[in-house]
């Protein structure tokens, strides 16, 4: 039996088991990037390939920068754009101020592009938070306490389009997201004054529609698809708490609706919804779970998020630790997701694969978590192709 | 909820890296379930600043020796002594005197910054200082620590030299005046473009002083651009960076920095910060007081990683250290005025090996624990190890 035919023939069992039909089957190679941030030292992302129920480190991406081993737990450093037929990605490397461009259409054999700097932009503190849509990235720098506008060109090299010093936040940036439709930017904090600002982008600028105070102390954040409910992780030791709120047309937020989570779950840093948006994946960053809410957009406020189940503590790795869980995204672009991968920092590092099944409950697969071979900060990750908004 | 940088190569302390640093415990500002310093973090005063050793990321003990050998580090010897019957090792830059006489040309560079804040106040290491034509960094330059100085503690001399290999030779008084009497550590100093910062209002303020203006700048974000500009200006590691600024003061929510040193990664980056103070700030001098202090430190634990018996300063007692830092037991105290080109420089005292090794008597220069012979007898601790 060929390789091809056994990973076909796996593939058609696991579809059989959970009624889900996946890209992976169809040839489409999945990869999940997590930048490592390597402390003063050339900076790489790890990449791996789901094969079957298995991920398989792939060629690491390695950036030329340094990164600095730090941050906050809702900074995605590494972000992937599709301009054309390129795959682009892009990977921060805040201890050497740059964002580094990769085109990866060809995640196996994958090419530095460039390093971009930002003269005005530094995210030698807590990093670089990057968020891309269409060919648009923007990224959020936690020193300089500003945010810089690039436009992603076809061959995935980065032109400036606002400095960032031409978007000062009043606190560094924990996280930042754009709105599926294109139209929203959102950014919270991990500072003393919990919140959340929302910015209207039109074209690649950027107009602050409004500063906003939350119950929760904001971190990551996702947005329906639809753009018009904004659901934010926010830290909080001992419990599971989000914020929620809506967007309105004009970019700017409504009224607050928090919750604070029955069921367990230690921190709730990074949300991540199913691409039926039907339930919210919730990282439990120090409590090594995966909380799902039920999600429903047309519900009154108070009701639209409700506790469904707890994850198992996930797995350390042979012979390590986990130090925490992070940001996580969802293999397929339908149903409650397929595979859900989370980044997990340890000693050493990993991404852990969790099986979702038909109710949103996700399960550890066996062999889970896989180890990442560099010694960095691998606290958030991407993954491409994923969920379609 | 921001993560602390565990370093994996080394035993987890806390499990949210709550590091310790010499002469103060101090918890990482925003280290672990907790939130970055507020900006409404502000010290009392800068008499509450202080010089620290921040501990090592990333260094290869075990290669150490031969990575100096072979120029990809600082050139650096190993020695060892026995007290209460354990043997405590160190490694110094330079070679071992005890093989005798032999020079050591530690290649430095001088790299001033300007800070600009965002009321307007620039503090720049390459503008002229309150009541001087001559910037900090001209006055650094032209200082005991980079010139030749006499120098005669106690009438001894021990040669006219830059002040840290004066100190050192006093330091192993036993051999370089007897077999080593040629034994030199000295720096040879390049001085690179100012480097610009601008300070966001979340990072930083400043206040009047008793001349210029005095910077607060938030640890984490100084020394992360310290970590960039490492980066940007190729800075080589068989080379020692210098940052140096102008009345400027790094805050963290339980210690002030008037300087620092540290190192980082294998092959192993050695490097120190320290501010260039006007007079009137701290009881004891200003100018450069916190960078003699650091090159000291720098010089005889470079690596930040001579553990030696706990000891706490005489001065203030309290709680204990056990790395081998020169400057912190003399913290404050002073070698006496030395007049360079017109300017009267206050090196700050700094400590003799055989303080922390207890031997008695001491084998350095006049039977000395310091240079400025403030101390006459080792090391004890009064107060719990904070290490």
């Amino acid at each position: 039996m060929n390789n091809t035919l056994r990973t076909l023939m796996g593939a058609a069992l696991l579809a059989c088991g959970t009624g889900i039909l996946r890209a992976q089957d169809a040839g489409t190679p999945h990869v999940v990037i997590t930048d490592n941030d390597v402390y003063r030292a050339p900076n790489s992302a790890a990449v791996f390939q789901l094969s079957g129920s298995t991920l398989r480190s792939s060629t690491a991406l390695s950036t030329t920068g340094w990164g600095i081993s730090t941050g906050f737990f809702g900074t995605n450093e590494q972000a992937v754009a599709t301009v054309g037929t390129t795959v682009c990605t892009f990977v921060s490397d805040p201890g050497s101020d740059d964002i580094a461009a990769f085109n990866t259409t060809n995640f196996a054999a994958p090419r530095l592009v460039g390093n971009y700097v930002d003269l005005t932009g530094s995210g030698a503190y807590t990093g670089i938070a990057l968020a891309a849509r269409g060919s648009l990235l923007i990224a959020g720098y936690s020193a300089s306490v500003n945010i810089g506008v690039w436009t992603i060109n076809s061959d995935c090299s980065l032109t400036s389009s606002s400095a960032a010093s031409n978007n000062p936040l009043e606190a560094p940036v924990n996280d930042l997201a754009i709105s599926p439709n294109g139209s929203t930017l959102i950014v919270t904090f991990g500072q003393t004054t919990p919140g959340v600002d929302s910015f209207a982008i039109t074209g690649t600028t950027l107009t602050k529609k409004g500063s906003y105070n939350t119950t929760g102390n904001t971190a990551g954040i996702d947005i329906t698809k639809d753009s018009k409910y904004l659901l934010i992780g926010d830290y909080s030791l001992a419990s599971t708490e989000i914020d929620l709120f809506p967007i309105n047309s004009d970019s700017t937020l409504g009224t607050e609706d928090y919750y604070l989570t029955s069921g367990g779950g230690a921190d709730s840093n990074n949300v991540w919804l199913s691409p039926d948006e039907t339930v919210l994946y919730v990282s439990n960053n120090v409590g090594f779970q995966v909380t799902t809410l039920r999600f429903s957009e047309t519900a009154a406020a108070g009701h639209r998020l409700a506790f469904a189940c707890i994850s198992s503590i996930l797995k350390n790795p042979i012979g390590g630790t986990i130090y925490y869980t992070g940001s996580m995204a969802t293999e397929s672009g339908t149903g409650k997701g397929g595979y859900l991968y989370v980044a997990e920092y340890g000693n050493p590092s990993a991404v852990a694969l969790l099986q979702i099944p038909a109710n949103g409950c996700p399960a550890e697969v066996s062999g889970s978590p896989f180890t990442n071979s560099a010694i960095g900060f691998p606290v958030t990750l991407v993954a491409y192709p994923s969920r379609p908004f | 909820m921001r993560i602390s940088n565990i370093d994996i190569h080394m035993p987890v302390r806390l499990a949210f890296a709550t590091f310790a640093i010499v002469g103060c415990a101090w918890a990482q500002s925003g280290g672990g379930i907790g939130l970055p310093p507020p900006v409404t973090h502000k010290p009392t005063s800068p008499q509450q600043a202080g010089s620290a050793a921040i501990p090592p990321r990333g260094i290869d003990p075990s290669s150490l020796e031969a990575a100096g050998l072979a120029g990809t580090t600082l050139a650096n010897w190993s020695g060892s002594f026995v007290r209460s019957g354990t043997t405590y090792s160190y490694t110094m830059l330079g070679t071992n005197p005890a093989l005798g006489s032999a020079t050591t040309t530690v290649s430095a560079v001088l790299i001033p910054l300007k800070l600009i804040f965002s009321d307007g106040t620039v503090l720049d290491a390459t503008a002229p200082i309150f009541g001087n034509s001559r910037s900090t960094e001209q006055l650094i330059e032209q200082s005991p620590l980079f010139q030749n100085v006499a120098f005669a503690p106690g009438g001894a001399s021990v040669g006219t030299t830059q002040y840290i290999d004066a100190f050192q030779r006093a330091n192993f008084w036993n051999y370089v005046n007897t077999s080593a009497k040629n034994y030199h550590v000295r720096f040879q100093v390049t001085p690179m473009p100012v480097q610009t910062l601008t300070v966001p209002a979340y990072f930083g303020y400043t206040e009047a002083g008793p001349g210029s203006r005095i910077g607060y700048v938030d640890y984490n974000w100084w020394d992360g651009q310290l970590g960039v500009l490492l980066y940007r200006l190729n800075i080589q590691t068989s080379t020692l960076p210098m940052f140096v600024n102008y009345n400027i003061l790094q805050y963290s929510p339980d210690f002030t920095y008037a300087g620092y040193h540290t190192a980082f990664g294998n092959p192993a980056q050695v490097y120190l910060s320290a501010g260039f103070f006007d007079q009137g700030l701290f009881t004891y001098g200003g100018d450069i007081v916190f960078l003699s202090h650091e090159l000291g430190e720098s010089t005889d634990d470079p690596f930040v990683d001579n553990i030696v018996p706990s000891w706490s300063n005489p001065q203030t007692g309290g709680s204990c250290s056990d790395l081998l830092e020169v400057g912190d037991p003399v913290s404050d105290l002073g070698i006496g005025t030395y007049v360079v080109n017109g300017y009267s420089y206050h090196p700050e005292d700094l400590t003799f090996l055989p303080w922390f090794s207890g031997a008695m008597p001491s084998t350095s220069v006049n039977g000395w624990y310091t240079f400025g012979n403030n101390y006459s007898g080792p090391s004890t601790c009064s107060g719990g190890s904070i290490r």
